[in-house]
């Protein structure tokens, strides 16, 4: 089944879930991975009550990608967060994360510590400060596998030497001694994803794990990543501020905006056929190499504070091609295409966004 | 490994000739010619001359400090003037004396002020962590002299369950000679419970901020294993605080061991002060010098145990 049906369906989910609850799912519609529906966060400690997450359905095949784009403070980190209940104290979450039939929000403590590192694991973005500095890799790696597996410490180190050979790092026997401050932020990457990997995750998050890393190196490790997801048929969530990483990566992409889906569907559509203002604008803001010499755009503005969003469409004080209505009521998020949904009052029109712009 | 105690032990050599120079200059620094403590006021300038001959006084200073120093290695710290016996049979004691309560306060303050550091850091926030850093900070204002006269008052004389002074006698069961340790261990104990309390406190809470920790958790790791990562992050900056009380409890005991007439360094060295008894002054200077000295190269060679950037960034 690919994940074009599955958005499909995804208008009906509480139908097809009751489906798959009644009769066993027929060998065509399996249910998918990963189901969130209605996923909101807030975030209410005595100094502020804001609310990060509106209400994001989405949901996701094994051996699929599905790419988070937005700007910072988008709510791309606490939506893939919210998958392993990485939250900061003081977070409420409401709706439901379904991952491989087990109902993450409901898990208890230990319950909670089970499912993390064999059902979802995580690379985050900075390996040089989410490695404890004190540890050998080798032996951070190992106590991962030791803490889900019965297994003794050597044959834990040896899972590591493994680990670190699939991720291609150099002389891997060599590095399980090395101290994380001894490698290059390259390797430290690399290792980083060999610990994600340490349990077989049937659902790895990418927490935007490109972005520290120099554009050559980058490049390296998303190939890596690319290969090692259809190698071992992970389901992936892949953060990324930049479009162009998307390209490489994705089968699906959603575009976030203030906490909210703005647009969403495979690469190829959202590439070719933005339907929503601000997808068009990221597009925009990327060198191509196709189009040489020619002008980037920048989007104006800065995102609106979470705590005082604007009444409307939250894009629309920075939308070009804005109508008074927009400011009026937020816009729903509509399926345009089989599995194109957008978040516009345009979309509906059926012109694409270079269309109207003209 | 080996390299850095060899680089650090290195650099103990000039600090402990800076130690020793300063200890020999105590003799001229100290008002008065230095042997003028021993020549008698009546004695006619011939044998005060020989006097000052016999005591090498009349040697130009490098060679008097090269002398000193020559018989300060061999362990010849000269005979007190006060008691005509030689130094190190009045220091060596004392300093065992010493070495005992200031182990003994270090080990308490230390056990104390990491427990409750720790927990105040895992609370943070909360009432308890606001109750714990309240006593702490008390613990640090407490002016020792006054603690341990409370102390005395309180154990020794309304509840008489504890000896007011001294080290007992030495027949005396094992029992008893601890119980002579107990009020001034705690008395030294507390300042320094206090500050290993708060440093502990912040080191910890910043440990547990760090993005790693998060990490930790992402990788589904129970909560013991997650404090001994947060433990040995913790653990270097914490031994540089115990290191350094520890020291200060060496050398800063003079007033607990006063008020218990412990017959430590402390109690050593206000005698001789009073005494002007150059020599023993001397001995026990340079000998509270050199424990600090090596304390700190202890703490050092822990910390790079504890912490493997430490290692790189002092050779570099």
């Amino acid at each position: 089944m690919t994940l074009a049906a599955t958005l499909a369906a995804q208008e009906s989910a509480q139908e097809s879930a009751q489906e798959s609850e009644q009769a066993p799912a027929p060998a065509v519609a399996p249910p998918p991975l990963v189901q969130v529906e209605n996923l909101r966060v807030r975030i209410k400690t005595p100094d502020v009550d804001v609310t990060l997450l509106h209400g994001l359905n989405f949901s996701l095949n094994q051996g699929e990608v599905l790419c988070l784009v937005g700007e910072s403070g988008s709510g791309k980190s606490i939506t893939v967060r919210s998958l392993l209940r990485l939250l900061p104290p003081g977070a409420i979450v409401e709706g439901s994360i379904i991952v491989d039939g087990i109902d993450i929000l409901a898990l208890k403590p230990a319950q909670l510590r089970a499912v993390r590192g064999p059902l979802i694991a995580i690379a985050f973005q900075e390996p040089a400060t989410s490695f404890d500095p004190a540890f050998t890799i080798g032996y951070q790696i190992a106590e991962t596998v030791r803490a889900h597996e019965q297994v003794s410490w050597a044959d834990a180190t040896r899972r590591a030497q493994d680990l670190l050979e699939l991720v291609q790092v150099p002389s891997a026997k060599r590095r399980l001694d090395a101290y994380p401050h001894e490698l290059s932020g390259g390797l430290r990457q690399r290792a980083m994803i060999a610990l994600a990997l340490s349990c077989r995750p049937k659902l790895l998050i990418a927490d935007e794990p490109t972005t520290a890393l120099d554009a050559t190196v980058q490049i390296q490790v998303l190939l890596l990543l690319r290969e090692l997801q259809r190698e071992l048929g992970m389901a992936t969530v892949f953060v990324t501020h930049d479009v162009g990483v998307a390209c490489e990566i994705a089968d699906q992409v959603a575009v976030m905006y203030s906490g909210r889906f703005v647009e969403m569907g495979p690469i190829e559509r959202i590439i070719d056929a933005p339907r929503h203002p601000y997808t068009a604008g990221l597009l925009g803001s990327v060198v191509t190499p196709d189009v040489p010499g020619a002008r980037l755009e920048p989007i104006p503005g800065a995102p609106p504070d979470p705590t005082a969003l604007p009444p409307g469409c939250s894009f629309e004080p920075r939308c070009r091609v804005a109508r008074p209505a927009c400011a009026q009521a937020m816009p729903a998020f509509t399926q345009i295409a089989p599995l194109h949904q957008v978040r516009c009052v345009l979309a509906a029109s059926g012109a694409a966004m270079g269309d109207i712009e003209k | 490994m080996a390299g850095f105690i060899a680089y650090r032990l290195l650099y103990v050599l000039p600090i402990s000739i800076g130690v020793s120079l300063i200890c020999f200059a105590l003799t001229y620094m100290a008002p008065g010619d230095p042997a003028s403590s021993i020549i008698p006021d009546d004695a006619s300038p011939e044998v005060a001359a020989q006097i000052r001959a016999a005591y090498g006084f009349d040697r130009p200073l490098p060679i008097q400090y090269l002398l000193w120093l020559w018989r300060v290695l061999s362990g010849d710290f000269g005979v007190s003037l006060s008691t005509g016996r030689p130094v190190t049979d009045e220091v060596i004691p004392a300093m065992m004396n010493t070495l005992s309560l200031a182990g003994g306060g270090a080990l308490l303050a230390a056990f104390v002020g990491i427990t409750l550091g720790t927990l105040a850091a895992y609370r943070n926030g909360r009432l308890s962590d606001r109750a714990i850093s309240a006593v702490g900070i008390a613990g640090m204002s407490v002016p020792q002299y006054w603690l341990a006269m409370v102390m005395v008052a309180i154990f020794a004389v309304e509840l008489g369950v504890l000896p007011a002074s001294g080290m007992g006698q030495p027949g005396d069961d094992f029992g008893r000679t601890l119980s002579f340790y107990v009020l001034p261990i705690l008395t030294l104990a507390t300042v320094p419970a206090g500050i290993i309390a708060r440093s502990v406190r912040s080191t910890v809470s910043e440990t547990l901020q760090q993005e790693f920790v998060q990490a930790l958790e992402a990788k589904g790791l129970p909560a013991w294993r997650i404090f001994l990562h947060v433990a040995k992050n913790a653990a270097g900056p914490a031994l540089a605080v115990i290191g350094l009380q520890f020291a200060n409890l060496l050398g800063g005991s003079i007033l607990v061991e006063t008020v218990f007439s412990w017959p430590g360094t402390g109690f050593l060295l206000n005698a001789a002060i009073f005494m002007r008894d150059l020599p023993v002054m001397q001995a026990t200077v340079l000998l509270l010098a050199m424990f600090f000295i090596v304390a700190n190269l202890l703490v050092d060679i822990l910390q790079m145990l504890f912490d493997p950037r430490v290692k790189s960034a002092r050779r570099g």
